[in-house]
């Protein structure tokens, strides 16, 4: 237990930690002290002004935000004196800010209006020396108003402190100060628009909302991001129905896939009604037509072929009840065992891997830090972050794998200069002997003499690379594997036993159906005569499956956009987006989260389950759901990982059925996938189906480094 | 076996005899030696700043005392025959008190000397700063070896503590308490950082081993073995002596992993600046050695808990290092022999403004302001009446002439409003205008604040504007007040010494000449005669003499005038240059 410390302010007595600021204890006796460059993510700066307080016994004022409180302390927050060196501070930024708050986005929510208007700013002692600067907006995504900005410095921090970035800096000194990238060139960096979250004025605003909506008109609605394996609950801001803006919750941290790619939810390749091939064309149809369609068809093949002649592909984008109703429906209505999902094929090895990471925000309880995959930043943006967080506010060390040079090499405590196994390899037999000097051995000290390690596992491993770091993982103490997982809902699909060998929550299926790999080649040899795929495009992964599903009989596609699968598909379905319904995730760390609905679907589509619902109705299921809580319930008594697990909880690993036995999800590609992948060193830009539709990223235009 | 030389010529190298050209006359004497055979007799030594430099060139003649001024190349050769061959010291070079008609040869009895005491200057235009070896022959280093063979930590810092020494920086905070601090401070790793004040610079550029070796002594109160010394690229020779030190105090094991023999290990890193005014911050500092933008940090943490590099870090000024090894060598109570109570020791100042004998002055604490301005600084140039005396730079405050009996102590001087420690002494006369200089210190303080927080960036430019129409004669009812208040409000908020101490030169000015203020304001009327759109330059008949002063001065022929008759200035032709003012004695043009 934290030691406490008795702190009176304003004549309240209050408890806090004993490392608290006076600002901490302030806020925690109910007191209004403000502030404008002290945010809870960054360091304490000091530089404003406004926080001062005094503190008996003390000549000066004190800045709230920066001194400690000590055992005893008597503090006031209001006085006469303060309140006049507050609205000092204020009629000073009054001076040159410009009072354009009825065109600046930020009106209603700009630190610097409210704390006018607290404080009742009447006609200023000084002239106004307004200079009206033109905005620049020649960078992408972010507009730069720089006589809007007060230089709390808090863009420059924040990129830098939590984002190790630093792409914002002072320039000039004196009142000629200004924040400037270098030379004051466009922005080249990860665009996460942290900066814009924080500017606690409008001196940086966004491109995509700019006088889209005033933000008092504003409806929030709680979600998670789906495009990473971290899943960030965020919260959407819509005006008449539509997403205008999003934002994280809980003061966290969203990148830029998931603070601007959502505008990829309204592109015009978006399915907006179901389709049937008449004619050798997909027409426009009815969703009683096509539903009527698949469920005949399903029949039909299953009469003749048999039920094994059937298989589903599911989706790590879709909900844990979109999935659990997917699964259902394949294994009691259509009766097959025959889901699966090919998102296996980018699973780690090892069921440590995949399913054990730890918690993320607890990254900064580990003395030392192990990365192994120097994309970590790219693929998994949070994981970078708290990373970063861990070393910089914590002051865990950072063991960096990196052929290359990335912002994760500015904060390491070594860096091995090598792939990853070569480094497991070295650090291995670094840790069994007692030479020293070069960096192998050099991590290899910081690793061993660590009282606990995090190590980030790449999300692509052989078995034999797997093995080695279990090799390694036995030489450390207290390892913690925080796996890479590149799809957002990849662990609630598992969950949820959209996956051959087990029913939800890990229950050995007595008869295993095919999986993912069987199914796709089952396709090409005629073992597989249909197949139902929700929320996945295979022939886009890789164009030479597209000969294997066109040998099937009856190819059924639910997604939200016209993908490459959908356009050889028998019958298309058009689904919502996360953003368009309700239900869960549950993302890498375990963490149950809600998704609530933001928007209406699109034209006709519909959620996953509301279409799987009435298909099996269809086909003689009695799927008896009103709404995805009714699937909860029905998931809570299923499977017992769910019974009591709240919202933003995370399910303990040792209540894993799995736990402790040696079981390998993962499926090798070898046999499907012979394609040689492009990638690219901003991944965070050029990856996926939806990145790649998003207008908003795809303004930033960047230099890329292909690596094949 | 080394040559044994009669005499030595000490040539003063500081930077302003340099820029007068004490290097021609090296030249020409070096010539001249040779000439007359003399140049194994007669030596040549490159000295650091002599101090006297309203006087340069400057050149000191030992054994003999013999100090020369305003040497003139061509005179060399007469010099050289007088002095050397002769035997006689050579009139013309001599200095003369303005009040007198009779020279005074000796250097020690010439009244800009006589009042010194040198401590801190102790080897000025005695050593050459570029050799280790003279150093060392004037007890250089004995300190230092003291400190490390003979005095534990806790001896060197009881004994900086009993002596009294206060920072020469900018609060005269007690050396030894600060080191204390840094002693006690968790971690193995703790750093010795020298800070480079203006002032500092002729110091190391004079006796750059002083300021090393008392680095060593502080290292070894607080047991680090790391030292940097920050100096703003300005200074190159400041850089190149130090740098040169280094090296040669290396070589000699001076400085090393074993420092004489002690076991005892200590280095030194000479760190150039990019020449930053706020950068003399200690944090800033810090921030600019760790290679950021030199903005200061929030304290707590102070920097004796966690300074550079996060790592308890003492931090003093090259001249609070340059008074440790005479303190260790001789003890606490030698160094207590001079000096008040609260104010021991000796303190360097530098000498400038509307004074006869501007320089570099080292005066025993205590000693009244007026025996520096005018015994030593042999009184106000040009017989003006003197107005005040700016002390302690841009952040520094005015003292009125009538507070000149002020005694020089960190307490006294800080009741008046100005600041002791860094070091400077501006003599004011009556020629200036009191809000004028407030108004070009707080430009300079406006460009150089760090932008970092609010009331120091915003708060300077909006002072240094409210001044500017005060001094173009647009000053409203109530400025004054505005600008105590904002002033106050400035000192009472801003995150550094910097902006806290930004508004003395406003606070002060105000507090002793608001008369001036209210002149400007009220009655449209700079009585300085400084600020051009407040004078009307029109001859005062009642006070006008009819000398002619200003009609022979006047550049564009503005003025008319005629023996016996008040002059007369032409609105149209003038071009308010001021030179009629300059010219006039009598205060005579309004």
């Amino acid at each position: 237990m934290q030691k406490k410390i008795s702190v009176t302010i304003d004549g309240k007595k209050v408890e806090v930690p004993q490392d608290s600021t006076i600002l901490d204890a302030a806020n925690a006796a109910g007191a209004r002290v403000p502030t404008l460059c002290q945010d809870n993510k960054l360091h304490p700066y000091g530089a404003c002004r406004i926080c001062l307080v005094e503190v008996e016994g003390s000549r000066k004022l004190m800045a709230s935000c920066a001194e400690r409180a000590r055992e005893g302390m008597v503090v006031r927050t209001t006085s006469p004196a303060l309140i006049e060196a507050r609205k000092m501070v204020l009629e000073l930024l009054l001076i040159r800010h410009p009072l354009e708050c009825p065109s600046c986005d930020k009106a209603g929510e700009c630190k610097l209006q409210d704390l006018v208007h607290e404080y009742g700013l009447g006609p200023s002692r000084f002239d106004a020396v307004k200079e009206y600067l033109p905005p620049s907006d020649e960078s992408a995504i972010v507009e730069r108003n720089l006589s809007r900005c007060i230089l709390c410095g808090k863009c420059a921090r924040i990129c830098e402190e939590q984002n190790a970035v630093g792409e914002w800096a002072f320039t000039r000194r004196g009142m000629r100060s200004r924040i400037s990238t270098d030379f004051d060139r466009p922005l080249d960096c990860e665009f996460c628009g942290e900066c814009v979250e924080i500017c606690p004025v409008g001196a940086l605003t966004t491109k995509q909302f700019k006088y889209k909506a005033r933000c008092w008109n504003l409806t929030g609605t709680q979600s998670v991001c789906n495009y990473c394996g971290c899943g960030c609950t965020l919260k959407y801001e819509t005006r008449d129905g539509k997403i205008l803006r999003a934002a994280p919750a809980n003061a966290n941290y969203l990148c830029v896939k998931g603070r601007f790619g959502w505008d990829a939810m309204h592109h015009e390749e978006r399915l907006t009604t179901p389709k049937m091939r008449v004619d050798g064309e997909l027409t426009d149809c009815t969703w009683e037509e096509a539903l009527s369609v698949v469920a005949t068809n399903l029949k039909v093949i299953k009469n003749k072929k048999g039920v094994e002649s059937i298989g589903g592909l599911g989706s790590v984008r879709t909900t844990n009840e979109d999935g659990y109703v997917f699964q259902k429906f394949l294994r009691s209505v259509v009766g097959t065992n025959n889901v699966d999902m090919l998102a296996r094929l980018k699973v780690p090895k090892g069921l440590d891997t995949a399913f054990f990471s730890g918690e993320l925000p607890r990254m900064g309880e580990h003395e030392a830090i192990l990365a192994l995959d120097k994309n970590v930043g790219e693929i998994n943006p949070l994981t970078g972050i708290e990373i970063i967080r861990a070393v910089g506010r914590k002051s865990s060390k950072l063991v960096l794998v990196n052929d290359g040079y990335n912002k994760f090499n500015k904060i390491a405590a070594v860096t091995i200069p090598s792939g990853a196994e070569q480094a497991v390899d070295g650090l291995i037999a670094a840790l069994s002997s007692t030479k020293s000097g070069n960096e192998i051995q050099k991590a290899a000290e910081i690793l061993k003499s660590a009282k606990s390690v995090a190590v980030i596992v790449p999300s692509r491993l052989t078995d034999k690379e797997f093995g080695k770091i279990k090799e390694l993982a036995g030489l450390l103490k207290n390892v913690t594997y925080y796996p890479i997982v590149p799809r957002s809902n990849f662990q609630g699909s598992l969950d949820m036993g959209v996956i051959a060998e087990y029913l939800p929550g890990y229950r050995k299926a007595e008869k295993p159906g095919m999986n993912a790999v069987e199914m796709i080649n089952g396709a090409k040899s005629g073992k597989i005569a249909s197949l139902y795929i929700m929320g996945d495009d295979p022939v886009g992964s890789d164009p030479k499956l597209k000969e294997n599903l066109q040998k099937l009989e009856f190819l059924v596609v639910q997604d939200i956009f016209m993908s490459e699968t959908a356009k050889i598909a028998h019958v298309v379905l058009p689904a919502a987006s996360s953003a368009e319904k309700t239900g869960t995730f549950t993302n890498l760390e375990r963490r149950l989260q809600q998704l609530d609905k933001a928007e209406e679907p699109l034209g006709e589509s519909r959620p996953d389950w509301e279409i799987i619902r009435d298909l099996a109705k269809k086909m003689g299921g009695s799927f008896a759901y009103a709404s995805s809580r009714d699937i909860m319930k029905e998931i809570r008594s299923e499977v017992p990982l769910y019974a009591e697990l709240s919202i933003g909880a995370c399910w303990q690993r040792e209540k894993s059925p799995l736990a402790g036995a040696d079981v390998d999800l993962s499926l090798s590609s070898a046999s499907i996938m012979k394609q040689e992948v492009i990638t690219s060193d901003r991944l965070l830009f050029s990856s996926g189906v939806s990145i790649t539709r998003s207008h908003e990223i795809g303004t930033i235009g960047q230099r890329q480094k292909i690596e094949v | 076996m080394e040559t044994t030389y009669r005499s030595n010529i000490m040539i003063c190298a500081g930077t302003s005899c340099v820029a007068n050209g004490s290097l021609k006359i090296k030249d020409a004497l070096a010539a001249e030696l040779v000439k007359h055979d003399l140049q194994n007799e007669v030596k040549i030594v490159l000295t650091g700043c002599n101090g006297f430099c309203a006087k340069g060139p400057v050149i000191v003649v030992y054994p003999d005392d013999i100090f020369y001024h305003q040497v003139k190349p061509e005179d060399v050769p007469s010099l050289v025959e007088e002095h050397f061959v002769k035997g006689r010291p050579y009139q013309k070079f001599l200095y003369k008190p303005p009040t007198s008609k009779d020279t005074i040869p000796t250097m020690n009895e010439i009244p800009f000397f006589k009042h010194q005491v040198h401590r801190v200057l102790r080897n000025r235009s005695l050593i050459d700063p570029e050799n280790i070896d003279e150093y060392i022959a004037r007890d250089g280093y004995l300190g230092a070896a003291k400190a490390l063979l003979e005095m534990t930590p806790e001896q060197v810092r009881d004994e900086v503590k009993r002596s009294g020494l206060r920072g020469r920086g900018g609060a005269g905070f007690p050396t030894g308490v600060k080191w204390d601090f840094s002693a006690s401070a968790p971690g193995e790793t703790k750093y010795v950082i020298c800070n480079i004040k203006f002032m500092d610079r002729n110091i190391v550029e004079a006796d750059p081993h002083s300021v090393l070796e008392g680095m060593i002594v502080a290292a070894r109160a607080v047991n680090a073995h790391q030292g940097y010394v920050y100096v703003r690229e300005d200074y190159p020779l400041a850089i190149r002596r130090l740098r040169l030190a280094v090296d040669h105090a290396v070589e000699k094991g001076l400085l090393g992993s074993d420092i004489l023999g002690s076991g005892f290990e200590f280095n030194i890193e000479v760190y150039q600046g990019a020449g930053s005014f706020v950068c003399g911050e200690e944090t800033a500092l810090m921030e600019s050695i760790e290679g950021r933008r030199g903005m200061p940090r929030v304290k707590p943490p102070y920097p004796a808990v966690q300074g550079l590099w996060q790592k308890p870090t003492v931090i003093n000024n090259a001249e609070t290092l340059a008074n440790l090894p005479p303190i260790i060598l001789n003890g606490a109570e030698w160094y207590t022999s001079l000096g008040t109570e609260k104010s021991r020791g000796t303190k360097v100042f530098s000498l400038s403004g509307a004074v006869n004998n501007s320089g570099l002055v080292e005066v025993p604490m205590g000693i009244p302001l007026k025996t520096v301005v005018y015994d030593i600084g042999g009184g106000v140039k040009g017989n003006r009446k003197l107005k005040a005396v700016q002390m302690g730079g841009s952040a520094g405050g005015c003292i009125p002439a009538s507070l000149i009996d002020t005694p020089v102590d960190f307490e006294s001087i800080m009741n008046t409003g100005a600041v002791v420690a860094a070091g400077g002494i501006e003599v004011i006369d009556e020629t200036s205008c009191m809000p004028a200089m407030a108004k070009f210190f707080l430009e300079f303080m406006e460009d150089e604040s760090c932008g970092k927080c609010i009331p120091c960036r915003i708060g300077s430019g909006t002072l240094r504007s409210i001044i500017t129409r005060i001094t173009n004669g647009e000053g409203r009812e109530g400025d004054i007040e505005l600008l105590e208040k904002l002033s106050q409000q400035i000192k009472d908020t801003s995150l550094c010494g910097f902006g806290q101490t930004s508004i003395n030169p406003v606070l002060t000015t105000i507090k002793y000449f608001r008369e001036e203020y209210d002149a400007h304001i009220k009655e449209h009327r700079c009585p300085a005669r400084v600020c051009t759109p407040l004078i009307q330059f029109k001859v005062n008949e009642a006070n006008c003499k009819k000398c002619g002063l200003c009609f022979k001065g006047c550049p564009v022929g503005a003025i008319t005038w005629e023996k016996g008759k008040v002059a007369y200035i032409d609105q149209e032709k003038c071009t308010k240059c001021k030179t009629c003012i300059k010219n006039c004695r009598f205060w005579a043009i309004d």
